[in-house]
């Protein structure tokens, strides 16, 4: 992903042309990182429409609760004309774009099936389309703060239509585990009970993260993995080179016996390629889909502040990106 | 020399380390101790499991007499033992901290630099805000060039799948470009020096003119497999900016009247630090013309300073602090081992095995840390870099130092240590151009070609 300064700064045609700016009211600062970019800007109020979207406070404790409450001010200083929206009224209006229009989508507070959900909208929305423009935006935190861990609810996010997956005979799962093992071994347990068998794995590992030593942690927790597995069954996959990762995991799973589930643990940035590499396949009828379980109770603070945003243009005609 | 038979390593070595270093053997607290326990477990399995994948390279070919690729707990072990007790808790918390980037991890870097630089020279064509694809229609503007040895550079020209990727002998000069540069120089000295009036100056200026034709037009891409001070990349940058400065920008006018584009420079690191970059950067700060040549690095991956072990631990070390007494300073004793260490043998590498220190502008303390003050315990599994904590790479091959070292250090700048003194003669003699020869045969070449 490039900074987005690269892309969009004062003067770019593209600031010229409609558009609607989609972000996450979350209770990590790094939600208000986009908005501060669009501020400074001052792109011109009848062409951009910009859409927060309003989580449900489901399983947030108080504290961040108030914190997400004190980002929506900011964030209503810096884009007087926001509409606040839920995420079933944003999938809604996504439904009534028109078919020329530049979309810029902030992943940086959305949890992942969130985001998920949101690219399918757009991807089936726009299937045809050839003058939508989509960016991906996103931003990550200066620092991630030393709290507790989170932990793995036992419900787990299915994207596309799975039951069928585990009546066939034995899954493929890849794996791009996060540093946190307890998600990878909710979600493995998931799939053993749902399935009723071993599955083969094979690991995507988010390299080299923001920060090297994030990867090392990746591989520190998930140690016991790891020693069991032969070199060949580990790829890296680099995280914020978009095309570069689609390339990795399409060719990946192209490479295995299908059905096939993917679970993407790592950084949210990884749900982008993982969502391009899997519709990808999907459209050559591979049977696959992705999984991963949800967190039980978001209580602490896990970053604090923010760095620059990144941006992407991803292709609605994914096949431009497909390279050997 | 060590006999190693006296040592008795138990089959759980962590428990042996735990007995080496008093430190350790005075925390008493359980929970801490099993803290200490699984921080350190955790740090070496990694370790040797990257090594079990990506064994370290200089071994293939030197006895591996400490077992590191294949038992790096136990290696650990026995490289404490060979320094006083009093010292051993510096240099394990020098282990704890090691890097091992294995080749698969290198080659990622690669990968990632290679997308990069898809999107600057995007950019230098002016299509940054296309969709970032594939760079096909710019593949035939691309010449590389190594800046060393290594072979980063046949990946670099397989994974760009550009020319010279099935026929060799398409490829551009094969050696590093330093020594290209070193003939380039030899060359325009001669110019500069005679002019028309031996019968060699066609033959040199031959030379000269493949490599106009072979820059003009074209992006240029230095490779380099990493740097960690950035000092050998910025003389070759520095030295390719002299050039430039002889042979296109005195004419850069009539070039580029032509419709002919200057050379573009673009340096691509797959493995760099803030230091080195800073240190490579600062060649372009203000220098209008630098800029007009040069692209600043594209990398895959940069170390920033929370690496170092200088000032304090590095960060991935950090989570210690709570588990020792607050008297038990932990940089104070890391620093303390380097010392001793600096002191009893490195201290030999810099001035009389390789003669470094004559050469650089460092005080003889800061090579402590290693090179330029590095202090990154930072190795890769091709060999490691001086600027890395001297204890762990010291003594080097061919070393007569009695003591062994965990990744002994493969030498590469001893063959050298002339040329730089000969080359800095070459460029002054040919930047001057006294007599206005080299400035006078370039321009006619100019206003044939042209």
């Amino acid at each position: 992903m490039r900074e987005i300064y690269n892309v969009l700064r004062g003067g770019s045609p593209l600031l010229q042309e409609e558009s609607i700016h989609i972000m996450c009211l979350s209770f990590e600062e790094r939600c208000l990182a986009y908005p501060q970019v669009i501020k400074d800007l001052s792109l011109p109020a009848r062409k951009h429409a910009f859409f927060g979207i309003r989580l449900s406070d489901e399983n947030v404790s108080k504290f961040l609760r108030e914190l997400r409450k004190k980002h929506e001010g900011v964030m209503r200083e810096y884009l007087p004309s926001i509409q606040f929206v839920t995420f079933d009224e944003t999938i809604r209006r996504i439904h009534d774009f028109p078919q020329t229009i530049n979309v810029y989508i902030d992943m940086s507070g959305l949890p992942r099936h969130y985001i998920f959900r949101i690219l399918k909208t757009a991807f089936e929305k726009f299937e045809e389309a050839c003058n939508v423009r989509i960016f991906c935006i996103y931003t990550y935190p200066k620092e991630y703060a030393e709290s507790p861990l989170q932990e793995p609810a036992t419900t787990i996010n299915y994207i596309f239509e799975s039951s069928t997956l585990f009546r066939e005979k034995k899954l493929s799962l890849i794996i791009l585990p996060g540093f946190d093992v307890e998600y990878t071994n909710v979600g493995l347990t998931h799939v053993y009970s749902v399935s009723n068998r071993e599955p083969d794995i094979y690991w995507l590992i988010p390299f080299p993260g923001r920060t090297y030593r994030f990867y090392e942690r990746v591989l520190e927790s998930h140690f016991h993995f790891f020693k069991r597995v032969s070199e060949s069954d580990i790829i890296l996959y680099p995280q914020e080179q978009l095309r570069l990762s689609f390339n990795k995991l399409r060719k990946q799973i192209e490479s295995l016996p299908e059905p096939l589930i993917v679970m993407p643990l790592g950084c949210r940035i990884i749900c982008i390629p993982t969502f391009l590499s899997v519709i990808f396949t999907r459209g050559k009828k591979r049977k696959i889909d992705i999984l991963f379980p949800q967190t039980s109770m978001y209580d602490s603070l896990r970053s604090e502040g923010y760095t620059n945003p990144l941006i992407e243009e991803i292709p609605i005609d994914i096949t431009r990106w497909v390279s050997d | 020399m060590i006999n190693w038979k006296n040592i008795n390593i138990s089959e759980q070595p962590i428990s042996q380390i735990f007995d080496l270093v008093p430190e350790i053997r005075t925390v008493r607290d359980t929970f801490a101790r099993n803290r200490l326990y699984k921080f350190c477990e955790s740090k070496l399995n990694k370790i040797e499991h990257k090594l079990s994948h990506s064994p370290y390279m200089p071994y293939t070919t030197a006895e591996d007499r400490l077992n590191v690729n294949r038992d790096f707990p136990t290696a650990v072990c026995k490289w404490l033992s060979q320094f006083p007790e009093n010292e051993r808790f510096g240099f394990l918390l020098m282990v704890l901290s090691i890097i091992y980037i294995t080749e698969k991890e290198m080659d990622t870097f690669l990968e990632i630099a290679i997308e990069n630089s898809c999107q600057v020279i995007k950019e230098r064509e002016g299509r940054s805000l296309e969709i970032l694809e594939g760079i096909e229609d710019v593949k035939h503007k691309i010449i590389p060039y190594s800046l060393s040895d290594t072979g980063i550079y046949d990946k670099f020209i397989h994974k760009m799948a550009i020319e010279g990727t099935s026929d060799r002998d398409r490829r551009p000069f094969r050696g590093p470009l330093g020594d290209y540069l070193y003939d380039i120089f030899v060359y325009l000295r001669q110019l500069a020096e005679t002019g028309k009036d031996t019968i060699y100056w066609e033959m040199w200026f031959n030379n000269i003119e493949a490599l106009i034709s072979s820059f003009l037009n074209y992006y240029i891409i230095l490779v380099e497999d990493y740097t960690f001070s950035g000092r050998t990349i910025r003389s070759d940058i520095k030295r390719l900016l002299i050039l430039s400065r002889i042979i296109f920008e005195p004419f850069r006018q009539a070039i580029e009247a032509q419709g002919y584009r200057l050379p573009y420079f673009f340096l691509l690191v797959p493995t760099a630090t803030d230091i080195a970059l800073k240190e490579i950067n600062s060649l372009f700060s203000g220098n209008l013309m630098a800029r007009r040549y040069f692209h600043p690095p594209i990398t895959g991956y940069l170390f920033d300073y929370s690496y170092r072990a200088i000032n304090d631990i590095p960060q991935s070390l950090r989570e210690l602090k709570g588990v020792f007494p607050k008297k038990i300073k932990l940089y104070a004793h890391l620093k303390r081992s380097l010392e001793f260490f600096h002191k009893e043998y490195s201290v030999n590498y810099w001035t009389r095995d390789t003669e470094i220190a004559a050469r650089s502008p460092f005080k003889i303390n800061d090579y402590v840390f290693g090179y330029a003050k590095g202090a990154w315990p930072i190795i890769t599994s091709r060999n490691s870099p001086n600027n890395s904590l001297p204890p762990i790479w010291y003594p080097h091959k061919g070393s007569s130092i009695n003591i062994l070292p965990l990744f002994q250090r493969v030498e590469s700048r001893i063959s050298h240590i002339q040329r730089p003194v000969e080359i800095e003669e070459h460029i002054r003699i040919a930047l001057s151009d006294k007599q206005g020869y080299l400035k006078q045969i370039l321009k006619e070449y100019y206003e044939r070609n042209l």
